[in-house]
């Protein structure tokens, strides 16, 4: 909600950081607990590298700076990381 | 298209632009401008080893050789409702509001935007840095450097 702008980053932030929230994400999606969803982080990189979304974009999605992208994009190990076959696309 | 009308450039080729030093020589010449939001968005580089690098604009602003413009209510409005406010960052909304509402030419390396010039009618505005200041492509790796170059971009 807070990627497509319906509440701001630092409420989303609360809210993923709600032990409750927490507690009902051990239960049902276990791999996504922490201080990230690293599962988004990877759709919205892969987003990026190909080309669905421009990388100001992938910096707000991600809530870093637009500087900080490349280090990002090489800790999931560049485009070779995201070749898992699976195609992305945003409608126009 | 000359290169001495008025460009807006994104954040990464300013980021750029103090990271590999052509920054100076970028608006030395060029009339350079950031729209409002680019202007947030720029505060630091990261250098090889690491580390976060400031980047002090205030000074080329306050001496006028990096001048800010904002896009009005109105102009962003004409955005406000495709679908490039899922693709695009808040900054490059503005920049394309201000290339289609009042004619600046464009900097930036990244497909999403190009491609956005080209659905909105205003490609021929698009100034790949390599253009714009090809002096520039120079001090940059050459991977770094082939992607300011306009056939870096494909628009199919």
């Amino acid at each position: 909600m807070a990627a497509q702008r319906l509440i701001p980053w630092e409420k989303a932030k609360q809210i993923y950081g709600d032990a409750e929230f927490q507690e009902r994400l051990v239960k049902d999606r276990g791999e996504e607990v922490g201080p990230e969803p690293r599962r988004f982080m990877l759709l919205a990189v892969k987003a990026f590298l190909m080309h669905q979304i421009s990388r100001a974009r992938l910096a707000e999605l991600l809530d870093i700076n637009v500087a900080q992208v490349d280090g990002v994009i090489r800790e999931v190990g560049g485009a070779g990381g995201m070749r898992d076959g699976i195609k992305l696309s945003l409608s126009r | 298209m000359g290169s001495s009308s008025p460009c807006l450039v994104d954040a990464q080729v300013v980021i750029d632009g103090f990271k590999y030093c052509f920054f100076d020589a970028l608006v030395t010449g060029h009339a350079i401008y950031l729209s409002g939001w680019v202007r947030t968005e720029v505060a630091f580089f990261v250098a090889d080893d690491g580390a976060q690098v400031p980047i002090a604009l205030s000074s080329y602003v306050e001496t006028g050789s990096v001048r800010i413009d904002h896009a009005s209510a109105v102009e962003l409005t004409s955005l406000a409702f495709t679908s490039y406010t899922r693709r695009l960052g808040r900054g490059e909304l503005e920049c394309l509001a201000l290339v289609v509402a009042r004619g600046y030419c464009f900097c930036t390396a990244d497909h999403s935007a190009v491609r956005a010039m080209n659905d909105l009618g205003v490609l021929d505005r698009w100034m790949p840095l390599g253009e714009l200041h090809p002096a520039a492509l120079g001090f940059l790796p050459a991977s770094e450097a082939a992607k300011y170059t306009r056939s870096a971009i494909s628009l199919s």
